[in-house]
């Protein structure tokens, strides 16, 4: 009870620090719906499948603001918190530091939870997209099995960060090429060399189980279960590197 | 009494590098002892060490009973820790920051107290960004406090200050002192040192040179004293000031002559030379007795070591 307690109060600081910078929260939740608004006026009256492309890339989009949330803000947020010190005081405090890690991690998917709601509440909206009923399960499970990858991948991924200023190109140098092997914001045939090569990684496999969760016209028992175990694989194994590797001190020397 | 801190044949490498050579340690419960030595000496991995940041190569350590090593925790709950470097959360107010880091503690102190007693009453509801250096260290000191510890860490607490913001910061510091709280601080700085702390520890190259009160470290009290004067133009020579079987040094200034006389004991000298004065009614220019400065110590008992 204790334990749970300490976690909400932090959870609460960090929820408040976090919508106090009106910038950093204005990016996070810009950045999916201006891009869904962009892609969706170029892919105007374009069809993939027997359906609307919209159909396509909003999914696509929301696991695109399930990543920026979970891997990219929190890998940021951890490293600029790291090299400042931030991490090192809590260390010096009785606060147990998977507290501090649980609280920011829930931060984290409390925003990729926002951006889902969002992207999907927008393409629903606007742009016909259609959402049925007898997926909201699949995408559930879909999201917090890929907020869980991606919130794994992102404190794992500060283990090879070595400060502050080189955050934003490592984080984005791993992600972006990959996000676009992975057809998330337009569709690639499965059969592609560079499809192949994304089946690997964990984002083609968020990608299309989410398409195929909200597609009208399969059952969401069309997911398929190595998309799945893709997905499980690359959270418990960035998970173990992380527990194992984080650093709570900067790196820098003095 | 009983120990604050204790730390017998510590030692800590850092691959080829000793940056601690056997360090042999004790702070008393309610004393304020100040780490004098320059960037490098090891000051800061010592601290490190007790605090329970980085594991020591060698040595037993004890902080307010626990090891910091297998214990940290329990540690953490009874001590503060002032790091060199201010980080809060920039967007939280000085209250909340508080209150959080209340809530981590068994018995916490009331955080509103804390916010008087650090001076930043008008701050209470200003975000941390907003605050200047000077008042983000005095925040920086009332985190430290709120758990009320036994117990409190001061990692170069004035480093980077202007001389107003270091006398307002030594302020503080002597005012948490009279609680019977431990102090532990690292400095370099001579005038710190001599202000806040009970007893100094100079430490160079990984290694203590001399520890004692700042008045008497090094030998201050006892060691040989300079005495110095211009010579009267009625002497004609140091001989007949009673000088002649001392070891003095003479220089010119402004076309007359400068002495300077060390001696082990001024007071028989002192007597000689008034006398002489006295009798002659003539008023020595320029007397004065002077025992080394604690910054005369170190600068010697760091040299050495360079040496």
């Amino acid at each position: 009870m204790k334990s749970l307690r300490i976690v909400a109060s932090e959870l609460w600081y960090q929820q408040l620090a976090y919508w106090r910078n009106p910038m950093g929260a204005f990016f996070t939740f810009f950045m999916p719906v201006m891009f869904l608004v962009i892609f969706a006026s170029l892919y105007r009256g374009a069809h993939y499948d027997g359906l609307n492309l919209d159909q396509y890339f909003i999914p696509g989009i929301m696991t695109f603001g399930v990543i920026s949330a979970c891997y990219t803000n929190l890998s940021v947020t951890l490293t600029n918190q790291r090299e400042q010190g931030i991490l090192k005081r809590f260390r010096g405090t009785p606060l147990p530091p998977w507290a501090y890690m649980v609280a920011t991690v829930a931060s984290c998917v409390i925003r990729a939870l926002v951006l889902v709601a969002l992207t999907l509440g927008v393409g629903v909206a606007f742009y016909g997209l259609i959402v049925p009923a007898h997926s909201y399960g699949a995408i559930a499970v879909i999201v917090v099995l890929g907020a869980a990858t991606f919130c794994a991948l992102g404190v794992a991924i500060t283990v090879i960060i070595p400060n502050a200023d080189a955050a934003p190109a490592i984080v984005n140098g791993v992600y972006l090429p990959l996000m676009f092997i992975s057809g998330t914001f337009f569709p690639l045939s499965s059969s592609s060399v560079l499809a192949k090569i994304a089946s690997y990684f964990p984002i083609r496999p968020f990608v299309l189980a989410s398409y195929n969760a909200m597609n009208p016209q399969v059952h969401s028992s069309s997911i398929h279960a190595v998309w799945l175990e893709n997905l499980a694989i690359w959270c418990v194994i960035p998970l173990v590197f992380a527990i194992r590797r984080f650093s709570w001190l900067p790196r820098r020397r003095s | 009494m009983e120990l604050a801190v204790s730390v017998s044949g510590l030692r800590k490498d850092f691959g080829a590098v000793k940056a601690v050579r056997g360090v042999d340690l004790e702070v008393q419960t309610g004393e304020v002892l100040a780490l004098l030595g320059p960037n490098g000496a090891g000051k800061t991995t010592i601290v490190e060490i007790l605090e329970g940041y980085q594991t020591a190569s060698a040595g037993k350590i004890a902080v307010l009973g626990h090891d910091p090593r297998h214990d940290r925790r329990r540690m953490l709950e009874r001590v503060g820790i002032v790091l060199q470097e201010t980080a809060v959360e920039q967007f939280l107010t000085v209250r909340e920051v508080l209150r959080r880091r209340a809530s981590y503690y068994p018995h916490p102190r009331d955080p509103d107290a804390v916010i008087d007693l650090v001076g930043l009453g008008e701050k209470s509801g200003a975000r941390v960004r907003t605050l200047s250096g000077g008042l983000q260290r005095r925040l920086d000191l009332g985190l430290a406090l709120i758990g009320d510890p036994e117990l409190l860490f001061l990692d170069e607490p004035t480093t980077g200050f202007d001389p107003n913001a270091r006398r307002e910061a030594w302020d503080i510091v002597r005012s948490l002192t009279g609680e019977g709280r431990t102090v532990l601080l690292t400095t370099h700085y001579m005038d710190e040192a001599q202000v806040l702390a009970d007893r100094v520890a100079v430490i160079a190259k990984g290694v203590i040179v001399a520890s004692g009160t700042p008045d008497s470290i090094g030998g201050r009290d006892t060691g040989t004293a300079k005495v110095r004067f211009v010579l009267p133009e009625q002497a004609a020579s140091t001989a007949e000031l009673g000088l002649a079987d001392t070891h003095l040094s003479v220089s010119p200034i402004d076309g007359r002559r400068m002495i300077e006389v060390d001696t082990d004991c001024p007071t028989p000298l002192l007597h000689r030379l008034t006398s002489w004065a006295v009798a002659h009614d003539i008023e020595l220019e320029g007397l004065e007795v002077a025992r080394p400065s604690l910054e005369d110590v170190y600068l010697s008992l760091t040299a050495e070591d360079k040496a």
